[in-house]
């Protein structure tokens, strides 16, 4: 009976690896990137690369478990989710008062911990936030803000 | 000596005026331009309906507190307050506030499409106002 449901288990996954998971390639636009749109400090900057750039922009570094299912979907799913609300790479792209929305809404969700996602630091140790990190994110957000509309 | 009263109430009269008139002038940069931020009736009407329960200073729930105080919305910086009223147009347009979960227990608290609009309309054309 544990041997029949172990098989089941292996059948099942070996089956959905061919289900596509509809991976969001990787679609930079030369010359969009927030880093060449406006002024991003160092401490700011590695801090965004490391914690944001994996689902907020057109330079996510895919895992090799981010192509086996069911991982593929969930990771699929948070990246398509992740540049629909905010795209580092397609910052040229956003409408001032956009910019602004989303500044302030970085600001928030990094204060209150909400973001990253819990389950990323996990696997990607780099992304977990000090709370100087924090800080650092939130005042820059502030900045920025004050920047875009001088 | 008549005379000289007549010079001297003109000469200071003359002083005065000059005086007025060029602190008139220096202080009129020196002044803020202040941005009064108030919400027209009607908005203000649909905030209280629909909204305000959940976004207030004193209200339970912490995510809708951390999202949107409308009170506190007078208080906010130039870019936070053009960042919240694009957030507002947002919502309103995809009518993704009051949230469905809540709206099944509360259905009177429903926004209708009119009053989406009226809010959307102003958040919009309240923060392309700021922007100029």
């Amino acid at each position: 009976m544990k041997k029949k449901i172990l098989y089941a288990l292996l059948g099942t996954l070996i089956v959905i690896q061919f289900v596509p998971s509809g991976r969001p390639d990787n679609k930079p636009v030369s010359g969009s990137d927030i880093h060449e749109q406006m002024n991003v400090p160092g401490d700011v900057s590695t801090i965004l690369t490391n914690a944001c750039y994996d689902c907020h922009s057109q330079k996510v570094n895919y895992p090799w478990y981010a192509s086996v299912a069911p991982v593929s979907f969930l990771v699929s799913s948070d990246v398509r989710e992740g540049r629909e609300n905010l795209d580092f790479s397609l910052w040229e792209k956003i409408p001032l008062k956009k910019k602004l929305k989303v500044l302030t809404e970085i600001g928030e969700e990094v204060e209150e911990g909400d973001m990253p996602l819990p389950v990323y630091p996990f696997l990607h140790p780099e992304a977990k936030l000090s709370q100087e990190d924090r800080e650092l994110i939130l005042n820059w957000t502030k900045q920025a803000s004050e920047e875009l509309l001088d | 000596m008549n005379k000289r009263i007549l010079t001297f109430t003109i000469i200071a009269g003359l002083f005065i005026s000059l005086t007025a008139f060029v602190s008139k002038n220096t202080q009129r940069p020196l002044e803020k331009p202040k941005t009064v931020f108030t919400i027209p009736e009607d908005v203000n009407t649909i905030f209280q309906n629909k909204c305000f329960d959940c976004h207030n200073v004193n209200a339970d729930g912490e995510k809708s507190k951390k999202k949107l105080l409308i009170d506190k919305l007078p208080t906010l910086s130039k870019a936070k307050l053009i960042g919240k009223l694009d957030a507002i147009s947002e919502v309103a347009d995809e009518k993704e506030m009051p949230p469905e979960k809540f709206l099944a227990k509360y259905p009177e608290y429903t926004l209708t499409d009119d009053e989406a609009k009226r809010l959307s309309e102003w958040a919009t054309a309240a923060s392309d106002k700021m922007m100029k």
